[in-house]
């Protein structure tokens, strides 16, 4: 922001900082809530990928064979073998319970079929309404049966006399080798905190600037409020916003300190192209909020509109579920939320380190939100003077 | 004779409450804003923002640099996959990178030269696959594809090489795959997104735009009151329980509706699981509603200004969702947080509406969840005549 040479924002900076001591509410919404919502996020996903997921297992065969299967399924790091079952129907009440996520059928007689060649089926069940478990076991299960039948045949091959490597090439000509970029353990804190923690920030902003704003025409302040300011609605502006700009940078600054250096998170380039993406994103929601008290100047309407964008924001981030994958005309809303820019250059310019010269574009979308206000300028500056809407 | 009295006047004097409270209702446009739109219109948005369960699709860019009749069959089959269409070909890895930092592509695999000649030779080679995890969904189709496609390539070679040697095609098969497997998803069975998120976000608007909602009355009742007592001085004690009794009844009705509405009527208007019916809708939504009415009435009186329950409660919306353990496993929560959930009714209702409406569970599998809810309920409710006592006799006084 351009610091003006009358000392009208001055005023109303000085002024703010008053009414930000004077009641716990602010210091509430902008220091203990943002540090609390940090605390949370950082021990929630602590484990980073979940491990030892519960799955049930059925052996109709009971065979070594079988009891082999089972122990190895049990000694892997992801899963553990959390009940043992006769019957179909009672391992699928354990998982309507949600007590595992999945299960397997070994089939009878699977140790006589496997060693006279007739190729037994192995089922599994997995449940898709815990997408992530069941997403994360449907996977393990992929591997560990392959791993299993696979080290069948290596055993088939050995006792022939062919040697390990020989018959790894023969059982596994081709490796798939695939690799995540930028999260290579595929660890959910990663990938989850490095948007939630900046979406709450956002939402806590939006929050705090239309009730900082909305306030004063709830008690009628914001002719005093302008009357500081020499009557400049800009410097007026200024003046309101500098102390929660700079309030909510530090916030957001702490938050990628402490996720890039204290939790080492993965980062491939200078933790100041971070800095500069956060503080983007604080000063374009703050544009957004003034949009939003402007829009609607209630305050309690204005909480509403901006609370139910702010929860929006996460959905239109394309963190769990890309805009691509949008219908069309939902797309083009993804426009009006900065922190679906904000994860943009986080994902290419931090995450995969493509130079930021590819994100110019993204930059410049972020700039184009403080220019978002003059739309409702006139019409804030005339509910801010004529105080004629209602104040309930 | 006394006795059918004292009945007669609480139920007269509750109807009243329950009458004047549905009036404050109706005459508030910020509870309306958050009863009817948030709470009817939220549903249909996320409906529509997830209408497309599945990705399908995902453009990538394959770099092929065996150039063979193997490898460009490998490319074509992972070409077929249904989550992936190779958009683009790129000669060299920094072209496909290029495509990769434009985000036309999602993915990038990598076919090394060396391809064909390793699997002559009868060595092992490698097929690289390159995806972007800040999108899990797009990982996931990268990774389930190639892996697909590999596992199979190296069936089938393996059973050409072995039915060289002389094997019979059952012989070969048998070897190379001693034992199959087959998955079935059993419940969302077409791992739509929306069938996973929709639920658990319905459950969760239901109880927050309740406690919101709850809580803006409180705050203007306050406000309005010159005592800034959240019950105005009106009657004598003993009506503690007939004003929540009244009040209580209010929110439960109205909410009645808009959680039949949310909880049967969203999920098949958009196709999602839906085992409810009404009924049982109803034996799964009144312990619900009752815990969310009682804790919602309980925590307003931290809400001294009307303002106050948006500002700070709706943050909470999202750290809801995830301790409520449906996304993030339940059995690997921390136990802190853990306890911490089971204060929120959401907790419950996620996992109970999951398990009855999204793969069909009956009342009494979720016992755990319904008790959890009945004993919130009960907790929230002696809680809130507690706090209303206490504000009463507060009132009382000023007034003395």
């Amino acid at each position: 922001m351009r610091i003006i040479k009358s000392p009208g924002w001055k005023v109303v900076f000085m002024r703010e900082l008053r009414r930000i001591v004077s009641r716990p509410i602010y210091v509430l919404m902008t220091i203990i809530l943002p540090l609390g919502f940090l605390l949370f996020y950082s021990t929630f996903l602590s484990e980073g990928y979940p491990e030892q997921l519960p799955l049930g297992v059925i052996d109709h065969d009971n065979s070594s064979l079988s009891r082999n299967i089972i122990r190895q399924i049990d000694a892997t790091q992801q899963t553990r073998v959390a009940g043992k079952y006769l019957h179909f129907t009672d391992a699928r009440k354990d998982m309507q319970q949600g007590k595992i996520y999945a299960f397997i059928e070994i089939p009878g007689n699977l140790q006589k079929d496997v060693y006279s060649g007739h190729q037994p089926t192995i089922h599994y069940y997995y449940n898709q309404s815990f997408f992530v478990a069941g997403s994360l076991l449907l996977r393990d299960m992929e591997i560990m049966l392959n791993t299993i039948s696979a080290g069948v045949d290596l055993q088939t091959r050995q006792l022939k006399g062919q040697g390990v490597e020989e018959s790894m090439a023969q059982i596994l000509p081709i490796v798939p080798e695939i690799h995540a970029i930028g999260n290579p353990y595929m660890n959910y804190s990663v990938y989850l905190s490095n948007i939630l923690l900046p979406g709450m920030l956002q939402l806590m902003i939006l929050m705090t600037i239309v009730y900082c704003i909305g306030i004063e025409l709830k008690k009628s302040s914001s002719k005093v409020w302008l009357k500081d300011a020499g009557g400049s609605m800009f410097q007026a502006i200024v003046g309101k916003l500098l102390p929660y700009t700079i309030i909510f940078s530090c916030i957001g600054f702490f938050y990628e300190i402490f996720l890039f250096k204290f939790m080492h998170f993965p980062i491939n380039s200078s933790l100041w192209w971070m800095i500069l993406d956060t503080f983007l994103l604080v000063i374009a929601t703050e544009a957004v909020a003034i949009v939003m008290i402007g829009i609607v100047p209630v305050l309690r309407d204005g909480l509403c509109f901006a609370g139910l964008y702010g929860i929006l924001a996460f959905s239109y981030s394309g963190l769990v579920f890309p805009i691509e994958g949008m219908p069309a005309i939902l797309q083009g809303l993804s426009y009006l939320f900065p922190l679906r820019f904000f994860f943009k250059i986080y994902q290419n310019v931090v995450l995969n380190d493509i130079s930021p010269a590819f994100s110019i574009i993204n930059y410049l979308i972020m700039l184009l939100y403080l220019l978002f206000p003059i739309v409702v300028w006139r019409r804030l500056h005339n509910a801010l003077t004529r105080l004629d809407y209602p104040k309930k | 004779m006394k006795h059918t009295s004292f009945f007669k006047t609480a139920l007269t004097d509750i109807a009243e409450i329950f009458t004047e409270e549905i009036k404050h209702i109706f005459k508030d446009s910020g509870v309306i804003i958050i009863f009817f739109g948030a709470g009817i219109l939220y549903p249909i948005l996320y409906g529509f923002i997830y209408r497309n369960e599945v990705l399908r699709d995902i453009p990538i860019v394959v770099v092929n640099q065996s150039n063979s009749a193997l490898s460009r069959d490998l490319v074509r089959k992972i070409d077929a996959t249904p989550d992936l269409k190779v958009a683009y070909k790129a000669n060299t890895m920094n072209e496909a990178k290029d495509l990769f930092a434009k985000n036309e592509a999602h993915g990038i695999v990598y076919i090394p030269a060396s391809f064909s000649k390793d699997l002559c030779k009868g060595k092992q080679t490698h097929v690289f696959a390159y995806s972007n995890i800040a999108t899990m969904l797009y990982f996931r189709g990268v990774y389930s594809a190639v892996n697909f496609v590999c596992l199979d390539f190296d069936e089938k070679i393996q059973v050409a090489n072995l039915e060289a040697k002389g094997l019979t095609e059952q012989q070969a098969k048998a070897t190379a795959t001693p034992i199959l497997r087959e998955g079935h998803p059993l419940y969302n069975s077409n791992n739509g997104f929306a069938s996973f998120l929709l639920p658990a976000a319905l459950i969760l608007i239901i109880q927050q735009t309740l406690v919101i909602g709850i809580g803006m009355l409180a705050g203007t009742a306050r406000e309005e009151n010159k005592y800034h007592q959240l019950i105005p001085y009106q009657r004598k004690y003993h009506g503690t329980l007939r004003i929540v009794t009244g009040k209580a009844l209010a929110y439960f009705i109205i909410y009645l509706f808009i959680g039949i509405y949310n909880l049967v009527l969203i999920p098949y208007m958009f196709q999602l699981p839906n085992y409810f019916t009404i009924g049982s809708a109803l034996q799964f939504l009144v312990p619900f509603l009752l815990a969310s009415v009682f804790f919602g009435m309980g925590i307003s009186v931290f809400f001294w200004v009307r303002e106050t329950s948006l500002l700070i409660y709706l943050c909470t919306s999202i750290p809801l969702l995830l301790i409520s353990g449906f996304s993030w496993p339940a059995s690997n929560i921390p136990i802190f947080w853990k306890m911490i959930s089971y204060f929120f009714p959401s907790t419950f209702g996620i996992q109970g509406f999951l398990k009855m409406n999204s793969m069909g569970a009956s009342i009494s599998q979720i016992n755990f969840e319904c008790m959890g809810l009945c004993i919130e309920a009960g907790i929230y409710f002696i809680f809130t005549f507690f706090v209303y006592r206490w504000q009463i006799r507060q009132s009382e006084r000023r007034i003395r």
